[in-house]
């Protein structure tokens, strides 16, 4: 047998007319010249022991297909050829892996954090020992790595590029995305993050790309755009997202257009309030095809539904954990959802969206939305943001007041709930008014340590009760002696009145912080007086000045 | 029963059952072509010769080729790589106690000279079994393969290996 001559075999046969299947070439003659028996030969060069290094490179190349990419790292050091067929092999993008999901998300700790789901058999190839590991609850491991310092909106962006770095190279090594999330909320639409993304994610291929966002408005259309540009998705699905298919004919008209330019295709899934009132979808149906029919933009609308048809909707949109196995799952099965007493589920000829593979933990809109306004309030508790009431897109629909003007399309229901909103906090506001005593303070208060007082006291708490058990310890080594005790006691006591004394402390400046409060509550609305004033001095003046001047009456009349 | 010789390259001569040998896509060209399966030929005197396959290894693989009798011949080339392939216990078996030799290598060869692909893809599967989990060296060392690698081109394929640091 011969290994490393394999390809310079020639089969030297007579009369065959035909190629061998590995590649042996075949001297032709008539066929059909002679039927008597024919001397076969074959010509070889000399004899050789076979082993792994020098089996021909087709079987090699069968070998690492079977033993997969998942170990190909140790073919490469086998041999020289092995090493150069194992390199060819990884070259070809069709043998690597594919990646399930990819997700660009904030943590808890408003981290930012890159998760990455594929199957487990892979974790040696993506290298990825040092990343967070899920619990497995399938054949996919699900891993993250944080990528930079938390995010503040008052601080710079903070990246590590060496773990980029590492994330590019590793995202390098799939063949496919199937699926991409990108989670908008919480990075406060910051370009260096979207860029940082964008250059992790250069050049790979990408099926569906599920943005949560807060309104599309120019400089977000502008991000996304060039995020797009990176890696070129073949669909965009925007879930959960009323309020960006109805506010965007205001905001940035020319999403759709720019957008469809790079990407092929758009779907949208949200639940309309308005066509909740009404029961039907036609409040949205007039909207949805003017946008069908100029771009190539599927939608599908539906509302407000009981349990069931809602989880078969967000199942169509693959936002579910798991897939549905039930007639929901289809949604040509809108009759069978009537029947169930949920009203219409989609609309006509609503787009039929394969399911994507959904990660370990669920993605649920109302969860994100909930999340979302969580991180809000924690960085308006911090201080970080500015304390006016002004939630996401999605948190406000959770408010799940349903009120008309909530959802009407200019905005003013939105304005007068906010009014709403603050009056109402000032009201509560002025029902403690007894802790702020007679002090108006109109001078400098610092909110952020107001936030970190129960911290403090707190840890306060802690160490006061630490102290307490060493006493009692203490005096339970001395034998309980009545000096030992009292000594521990009169301690004890001086600890509760100095503790008594801080809590006093921080009461009145919780009260002088609600006085500041008031008091500037109290200037701005002077303030909005006076610039109501000013409003109605200027309507009456351009009125006046409008006005046909007033007739002259003649001395004679 | 028609019987059709095959001629190993130590000379011995193993007769085959015609149909044992549509599995071989090589000698089924080798048979339609010399019009074999004519009734008026007489395929007992024209053996066909295999220098490239020595008696045992042939004999190995006409046992495989009668266990598999039937069994559904895989047509062309494109297999699919990412399905699990299992290698079923008589093979398992079949295979073992050449495992880590050249005899198995020499009986994958063979399957690939003779386009016997079942063999050729549980074969591989089978050697690419023994890898599984195993580093480079290692896996030299258990299949007897000298290392052609100098200390330092050892050295920088690790490096290579180590990519994401």
């Amino acid at each position: 047998m011969h290994g490393s001559d394999h390809e310079s075999l020639i089969w030297q046969h007579p009369i065959l007319a035909t190629e061998h299947p590995i590649g042996i070439r075949i001297k032709h003659r008539s066929i059909h010249s002679s039927r008597k028996p024919h001397h076969i030969s074959m010509s070889f060069s000399g004899e050789k022991a076979i082993n792994l290094a020098n089996l021909p490179s087709d079987i090699v190349i069968k070998i690492i297909e079977k033993v997969g990419v998942e170990s190909v790292d140790a073919m490469r050091l086998i041999s020289p050829r092995w090493r150069s067929i194992a390199d060819e092999f990884l070259s070809n993008s069709r043998n690597l892996p594919v990646i399930k999901v990819i997700r660009w998300d904030l943590d808890k700790f408003s981290l930012p954090i890159l998760s990455m789901k594929f199957h487990a058999k892979y974790w040696q190839f993506f290298e990825v020992l040092n990343w967070m590991e899920k619990p497995m609850t399938s054949e996919y491991l699900e891993v993250s790595m944080c990528y930079g310092a938390p995010y503040d909106d008052t601080l710079p962006r903070k990246h590590d590029e060496n773990v980029l770095r590492k994330i590019q190279k590793c995202l390098n090594r799939c063949s496919f995305i199937e699926r991409v999330e990108i989670n908008e909320f919480g990075f406060g639409r910051s370009t260096d993050h979207f860029d940082a993304i964008g250059k992790t994610m250069a050049g790979l291929s990408v099926d569906k790309v599920y943005v949560w966002a807060r309104l599309f408005d120019l400089k977000l259309t502008n991000i996304m755009l060039n995020l797009f540009r990176a890696f070129t998705p073949n669909q965009l699905i925007l879930p959960d997202s009323y309020e960006q298919f109805d506010n965007l004919k205001f905001a940035c008209p020319d999403f759709y257009f720019k957008v469809t330019q790079i990407v092929p295709e758009i779907k949208c899934f949200y639940v309309c309030p308005q066509c909740t009132r009404n029961r039907n979808i036609t409040h949205c149906d007039e909207l949805r095809s003017n946008i069908a029919d100029r771009f190539n933009v599927g939608t599908e609308i539906s509302y407000d539904l009981n349990g069931r048809d809602i989880m078969a909707f967000w199942n169509r949109a693959a936002l579910l954990p798991w897939s549905l196995n039930n007639n929901n799952n289809n949604p040509n099965n809108n009759n069978n959802n009537n029947n169930n007493g949920g009203g219409v589920a989609a609309a006509p000829g609503a787009p039929v969206i394969p399911l994507g593979a959904p990660l370990a933990q669920p993605i649920n809109p109302v969860a994100r939305a909930a999340a979302a306004a969580g991180m809000r309030a924690r960085r308006v508790a911090r201080g970080v943001i500015g304390r006016g009431w002004a939630p996401g897109a999605a948190a406000r629909r959770q408010s799940d007041t349903s009120t008309a003007r909530e959802h009407d399309e200019t905005g003013e229901g939105l304005r007068v709930q906010v009014g709403e909103e603050v009056a109402d906090r000032f009201e509560r506001l002025k029902s403690n008014q007894h802790l702020a005593g007679t002090v108006k303070r109109t001078g400098h208060v610092d909110l952020a340590r107001a936030a970190t007082l129960s911290d403090e006291r707190e840890a306060a708490e802690r160490v006061l009760l630490d102290r307490f058990v060493s006493c009692m310890e203490k005096a339970v080594g001395d034998g309980i002696e009545g000096g030992a005790t009292e000594e521990a006691e009169a301690e004890l006591l001086s600890e509760l009145r100095a503790w008594s004394e801080r809590v006093r402390r921080e009461k009145e400046q919780i009260a002088e912080t609600r006085a500041f409060l008031l008091a500037r509550r109290a200037d701005l609305m002077a303030k909005q007086a006076s610039l109501a004033a000013a409003c109605r001095h200027i309507e009456e003046a351009s009125v006046t000045m409008t006005l046909p001047p007033a007739p002259r009456w003649s001395s004679r009349h | 029963m028609v019987l059709i010789t095959l001629v190993s390259s130590d000379e011995q001569n193993f007769p085959v059952e015609r149909e044992l040998l549509k599995q071989s896509g090589t000698i089924e060209t080798l048979i339609v072509n010399m019009n074999l399966d004519d009734e008026d030929t007489d395929a007992a005197a024209m053996p066909i010769p295999l220098p490239n396959v020595k008696g045992d290894v042939l004999e190995k693989v006409i046992q495989w080729m009668e266990h598999h009798k039937g069994d559904p011949v895989k047509e062309g080339d494109n297999e699919d790589n990412n399905a699990e392939i299992v290698v079923p216990q008589w093979d398992d078996d079949f295979f073992k106690p050449a495992m880590y030799g050249s005899k198995h290598l020499e009986l994958t060869v063979a399957a690939s000279y003779l386009d016997i692909k079942n063999l050729l893809t549980l074969s591989c599967k089978a050697i690419s079994n023994t890898f599984k989990g195993k580093t480079g060296p290692q896996i030299r060392e258990e299949w007897g393969v000298p290392n052609e690698f100098t200390p330092e081109e050892e050295e920088a394929i690790r490096k290579e290996n180590e990519w994401s640091e």
